[in-house]
């Protein structure tokens, strides 16, 4: 089978997904994103990334826990799914094994 | 809560998310964008957070937001035509099947009867419409038929005429590619060395015959073999019958010698020919060169504009138009005709594709096969009801059982069913059961093709099924097309109205059946009653026309009567007459025998006519055409045929020198004909005939001389004797076998070498009613069928509305209602229907059974009772029908109905 393709903005919200662990939703991913990585992006942006993550199967998603501050409106937590995880370490794994394969000195800065 | 501690994003750019962004995700991404509002207000201020707002509010709408998809997708769909789903709908539709044994029997059965009777009835039909469809040239062939007109009156309509026409025709027009000449030459007996086979039909043709037609030749050449006189072409199976050789071994026959009845010169074998196909117009078994003819009959054969009893067939030539041609012939009797000049008539040449030389043609003085594509055409409209009929069988029942599978339908739905899977589900239940049907039926078929063949006489075959029949494979094709769409169309419906159902609707019970459902079965019955009556009621007329043929009175008395053929092996010499009279006397001896007779033709034969028969003394410029019968002194006697005026024959009467008969007897027709006032008058008055003064010494009575399909027509009695020709005894027939035995020794006493055969006069006659009998049983047969198909639909659907009602049936005898009236209240609504189907059928019928009375010549008033009766049976048909559910459901004890709920 093949596998689906992770992108790298899905691969990283899916890790913040991951770090939330059970408390992900847009606005922690959101600020997580900027907090872990420096990025600001739009809310849209997340939106999306979660909708089509959801729908390769690497997370899965419930309405729930709605709070005073939001209007009484529930959220979408989403959490990683088997897949998704397993996907997080083959990509792990993968990295890991292209960086031993990697010259000792190919990436050092040369000249001094 | 205090404004303040709770800050607002901008209230448009709300409403803009509301109102934009999609429904599936609102309230989470409302929720969130609130959420992050308060996080960047407390981080930056009103100012930074209403635009950060702003800015990713707009990233949540279209066409930038990604549209979350429907829950109910996240479940894996099947296309409706998956293999799974395919296996599923056969395994379910295999249950349900098995689970309701009644309906799926009485469906089954109809389907299997319905399509049983279509396929046989259309093998009939192919069978019939594939007549000399084996000619290669069939579209470029036309026979040429002949109008005779005199004093402006048709007095003959023949596909005979005269020797000369096709040869000039194909000289003077150019479009014209050949042409060939028969005559036929009835029924010959084959003699080789000492041994006689029996009767062959056969024809002389001229030497264009085997080329022009696709009659292929074994052996021999098809150019020359018709060309020298005394030539003769037999066909493989008399060959083999004859000469007892194998195929490889049919070339050792040219050359070799036959004899033909009494002829003393030997025909010479030219060629052998294929058997001529069953469907062939034409049919023979032994065919002799024309110019035989020419040595017997005299040179008139080739050029005479006045004999007539040639065939002619035209080939045209691919471009020409044959319409065009036809309108020269009128120039070309003017030509060669001159007004009635040259043959006593006005002629009138006219053109018969060759095409509907079976079918479609009724011409006098036929030389081949006729049937009447009416009949055909009949039987394929019963085919195609019968099916029809069986269909709506299907149809009905299956949505009147809209009501108990409506909830299963729900049930399926709330599960996730789409109706593309549920209409799947119904139409395999259709194609399984009609599958079932048709492989039945075919088998079917195939058991009772030896018995259908014996019925209908003739070599019936599934071969229009495997493309070899009418129409090729095309045919084929098109036969499966529409039996394929016809089951499409017939499980399409159901499937269509069960799997609208609204899930919520059945499972909460408020679910009605459709007006438009129930309409539409009403319409669907009515037709199928229809049809039914249509067919009872053509059923009733051929019958009692048939009957009245039957019953009718003939003129003549033809019971217990005995006919042997005449010794045509016997050489005609100056005794003759004599030995006639002796053997008459002889054979008159036996006990059982009471009177006996010879007469050159029968009853149910077409007779010969002469033209231009003239009263002496009548100043008329032209005479009048009578049909004529040699008979002996005892004829009238034998067959009491009642005198009306004068005398019968006396043995003075007749001589052996033809010329010198004088006397005549005429019948009442020809009296009339002739002109005089009375029969009595008649007598003594003289007429020309061939030229000839004839005397009238006798008047009888008129009487039917062929089948009640044909006119009566004046005929001119003369006491001829012939060697050939008919003796007819009037019989006891309480020792059958032993007066045969004893008319056979003396007929080989006094005729030795001949061959005695015998038939029943009446047998005989009757055979003219051959087709219509055959055609009156299979009609009556096919109407029952689909009678049978329609009551099997009307006890099923009644069954199930019935059971729908059991309810208020049983709420009707809990408040008191009687059986009667609940039976009466049942079978109202199907009797409405009936009464309906009756009314639609009438004026149908009427219009069918005038089209088939049309070609008798005596025929029954289509009276108002026989609609009557016919509408009674089929009320009392549907009747019993409805009441053994009505009154089942009427007995029932209503606790049984009523405890549940």
């Amino acid at each position: 089978m093949r596998r689906t393709y992770l992108g790298e903005f899905e691969e990283v919200v899916l890790l913040m997904v991951a770090i939330l662990d059970g408390e992900a939703y847009g606005v922690t991913v959101s600020q997580a994103l900027e907090e872990h990585t420096g990025r600001l992006v739009t809310f849209g942006t997340v939106h999306n990334t979660l909708i089509r993550l959801e729908e390769k199967g690497f997370v899965s998603s419930e309405l729930g826990g709605a709070t005073a501050d939001r209007g009484g409106r529930r959220k979408r937590l989403f959490k990683v799914t088997a897949l998704g995880s397993r996907a997080l370490q083959d990509i792990q794994e993968l990295r890991s094994h292209l960086w031993q394969l990697v010259p000792p000195n190919a990436l050092k800065i040369s000249g001094l | 809560m205090k404004p303040s501690n709770h800050p607002h994003p901008p209230r448009w750019a709300h409403r803009l998310l509301t109102r934009l962004h999609p429904a599936e995700t609102l309230e989470e991404v409302e929720g969130d964008l609130d959420e992050l509002y308060a996080y960047w207000y407390r981080r930056a201020g009103q100012k930074t957070a209403t635009w950060q707002y702003v800015r990713n509010v707009l990233s949540v709408l279209p066409p930038f937001v990604r549209r979350r998809s429907h829950e109910e997708e996240y479940y894996q769909q099947l296309s409706p035509l998956h293999p799974i789903m395919i296996r599923n709908y056969l395994k379910i539709a295999f249950r349900n099947l098995w689970k309701n044994k009644v309906f799926s029997g009485v469906n089954l059965s109809g389907l299997v009867v319905g399509i049983t009777a279509c396929l046989m009835i259309l093998q009939y039909v192919s069978f019939e419409l594939s007549f000399d469809q084996f000619q290669t040239d069939i579209d470029r062939i036309y026979r040429v038929t002949n109008d005779r007109f005199q004093k402006g009156k048709l007095i003959q309509h023949g596909t005979i005429t005269y020797p000369t026409i096709g040869k000039t025709m194909a000289k003077d027009y150019p479009e014209i590619e050949g042409y060939t000449t028969i005559v036929g030459a009835g029924r010959m007996k084959l003699r080789r060395d000492k041994s006689l086979f029996p009767e062959e039909s056969s024809f002389y043709v001229d030497e264009h015959f085997l080329s022009f037609f696709t009659f292929p030749l074994v052996v021999g050449d098809p150019k020359t073999a018709m060309k020298a006189p005394n030539s003769l072409v037999l066909t493989e199976s008399n060959a083999q019958r004859i000469f007892g050789v194998q195929p490889k071994d049919y070339a050792s026959l040219l050359g070799q010698s036959l004899y033909i009845d009494l002829d003393t010169e030997p025909y010479r074998i030219t060629g052998i020919m294929k058997d001529v196909p069953a469907a062939s117009h034409l049919q023979f078994g032994v065919l002799v060169s024309y110019e035989t003819l020419v040595r017997t009959w005299g040179n008139w054969v080739k050029d005479s504009w006045e004999g007539s009893d040639m065939w002619h067939y035209l080939k045209l030539k691919p471009e020409a138009d044959a319409v065009a041609l036809e309108q020269k012939f009128p120039a070309f009797s003017e030509r060669y005709f001159n007004g009635d000049k040259v043959s006593g008539s006005v002629e009138k040449f006219y053109l018969q594709p060759l095409r509907k030389a079976h079918l479609f043609s009724d011409y006098e003085y036929e030389i081949g096969v006729v049937n009447s594509g009416k009949a055909v055409w009949t039987m394929l409209i019963i085919a195609v009801f019968i099916l029809l009929i069986a269909w709506i069988n299907y149809i009905n029942l299956a949505t009147a059982r809209s009501m108990e599978r409506a909830k299963e339908v729900g049930v399926r739905k709330v599960a996730g069913a789409t109706s593309g899977q549920l209409i799947g589900q119904f139409l395999s239940e259709s194609v399984l059961l009609n599958l079932f049907a048709l492989i039945l039926a075919l088998f079917l078929t195939v058991m009772l093709q030896p018995v259908l063949n014996q019925i209908v006489d003739k070599p019936l075959s599934l071969a229009l099924l495997t493309g070899q029949g009418y129409g090729g494979s095309l045919m084929a094709l098109m036969l499966v097309g529409t039996f394929a769409l016809g089951i499409f169309l017939s499980g399409f419906y159901p499937a269509f109205a069960l799997s609208a159902f609204q899930a919520i609707q059945v499972l909460k019970g408020s679910f009605k059946r459709s007006a438009k459902g129930v309409w539409v079965r009403k319409s669907l019955v009515v037709f199928q009653y229809t049809a039914s009556v249509v067919l009872i009621i053509g059923t009733f007329i051929v019958f009692r026309q048939l009957e009245f043929m039957r019953k009718e009175n003939l003129g003549f008395n033809m019971e217990q009567m005995l006919v042997i053929s005449g010794p045509d092996l016997t050489r005609w010499d100056s005794t003759a007459i004599d030995r006639i009279n002796s053997f008459k006397a002889e054979v008159k001896k036996r006990a059982a025998v009471k009177s006996a007779t010879a007469s050159v033709n029968l009853f149910g034969n077409r007779l010969p006519r002469t033209f231009n028969v003239k009263r002496v003394g009548s100043n008329e410029a032209k005479g009048v055409t009578v049909s004529r019968m040699a008979v002996d002194l005892d004829f009238f006697d034998t067959y009491r045929i009642k005198l009306l005026a004068g005398r019968n024959f006396l043995t003075t009467d007749s001589n052996p020198d033809g010329r010198k008969v004088v006397n005549t007897v005429v019948n009442l027709s020809t009296v009339r004909l002739l002109g005089f006032p009375t029969a009595t008058s008649a007598v003594g008055q003289k007429f020309t005939l061939f030229g000839q003064e004839k005397e009238i010494v006798g008047v009888v009575s008129d009487f039917h001389q062929q089948s009640l399909r044909h006119p009566i027509e004046p005929i001119v009695f003369q006491p001829f004797y012939t060697n050939g020709g008919f003796y007819s005894f009037k019989i006891e027939t309480s020792n059958l076998e032993k007066t045969i035995d004893q008319i056979r020794e003396d007929y080989e006493a006094f005729f030795p070498g001949n061959n005695f055969s015998y038939f029943f006069m009446d047998e005989r006659f009757d055979q003219q009613y051959r087709d219509d009998q055959v055609f009156g049983k299979i009609t009556t047969f096919f109407s029952f069928l689909a009678v049978l198909i329609a009551s099997l639909g009307l006890f099923g659907l009644s069954s199930y509305t019935i059971a729908q009602r059991a309810k208020e049936i049983g709420v009707r005898k809990v408040l008191g209602a009687s059986v009667g009236s609940i039976v009466a209240l049942l079978s109202k609504d199907f009797l409405k229907l009936v009464l309906v189907a009756i009314v639609v059928a009438s004026p149908i019928a009427w219009y069918a059974v005038s089209q088939w009375l049309d070609d008798f010549a005596y025929k029954i008033d289509i009276s108002w009772w026989i609609f009557a009766v016919a509408g009674v049976l089929a009320v009392s048909i549907a009747l019993v029908t409805v009441s053994f559910q009505s009154i089942k459901a009427a007995l029932m004890n209503p606790v049984k109905t009523l405890r549940s709920e």
